[in-house]
């Protein structure tokens, strides 16, 4: 396993309202939707039977929403990882489904900074899309520095 | 008035009415399979040598971790008056109050917090909204999770 460093995560201060965070990109196999199956505990057949999925009108097994979540929600805590922020609260919108094997492109900005009571915050909001561009999910996270 | 908007309605006076509440233990092997799946390599989730010297002082687990804690069965609700044959989630959200670690044990209980009832270009539409409260093992609210789903005929 490699392990990244995490001193490179950026501060407080140096975090500016607009600023972009790094392209973050991920290919669920579809295996990883098997592990994710058995990981959550969530059986949904619409994530891995592909007839199934074909009779529900999809070209195949579809991923899991929360697997997207997930991804989308690592565009940030690659960036600015929980040794230095908490995340405390999130929120995920499913606007079309996602596949295995597809990259899901995320896309992120910072659209927010307070600091009120010693609590230092940002907000982001994120975009995950597919190779041909759609949006397939959108997400906001807030961060609370430690 | 139409069969679904009518039973909108009588979801509504359900609203606040809980499901069976789910305790489970989070163990280190769940822990680890769940960042796995997710594509994690943040040693936070694998490595306790590492956990023990962050701020944590141990493994925690991953933000959307607590769709694994989530209870699996919803407050009791009287049935449909049709039958849906699309089922989609559409929205999730995640509050954390305090980090979940490896060794907590974890209540979690579900409850109908918002119905709506939508006209879109599929007909009418419900929206129904589970809310999850998770308690640990000192009766701390460690997180809420709300879990929309629409169905439709």
């Amino acid at each position: 396993m490699t392990v990244p460093t995490y001193e490179a995560a950026p501060s407080f201060d140096e975090i500016l309202v607009g600023q972009e965070l790094p392209a973050y990109e991920r290919t669920p196999t579809k295996a990883q939707l098997v592990m994710y199956a058995g990981a959550e505990d969530d059986y949904m057949p619409i994530h891995f039977d592909h007839q199934y999925a074909v009779a529900a009108g999809q070209p195949g097994v579809i991923n899991h929403g929360w697997l997207t979540y997930a991804v989308v929600l690592q565009a940030v805590t690659s960036w600015l990882p929980p040794e230095h922020a908490d995340v405390i609260a999130t929120n995920c919108r499913y606007l079309r489904p996602a596949f295995p094997e597809q990259a899901i492109l995320c896309h992120g900005t910072v659209t927010a900074k307070s600091e009120q009571d010693g609590a230092r915050r940002i907000e982001i909001a994120l975009t995950a899309a597919n190779p041909a561009g759609e949006t397939t999910t959108q997400a906001g996270v807030t961060l609370q520095f430690a | 008035m139409s069969l679904l908007s009518d039973y909108g309605d009588e979801l509504k006076s359900h609203l606040g009415v809980r499901g069976a509440a789910a305790t489970a233990e989070v163990e280190k092997g769940a822990v680890r399979k769940f960042a796995r799946a997710i594509g994690e390599t943040n040693p936070l989730y694998f490595d306790e040598d590492y956990a023990a010297g962050t701020r944590f002082g141990g493994i925690i687990t991953p933000p959307t971790f607590v769709a694994a804690l989530k209870a699996p069965g919803l407050p009791p609700l009287p049935d449909p008056p049709v039958r849906f044959t699309v089922f989609l989630h559409t929205d999730d959200v995640i509050r954390q109050f305090t980090p979940i670690r490896v060794g907590d044990t974890i209540t979690s209980v579900p409850e109908l917090s918002d119905v709506v009832v939508k006209n879109g270009r599929n007909g009418e539409m419900l929206f129904t909204t589970f809310s999850y409260t998770m308690t640990n093992q000192d009766g701390v609210l460690v997180a809420t999770l709300a879990w929309t789903e629409v169905q439709f005929a």
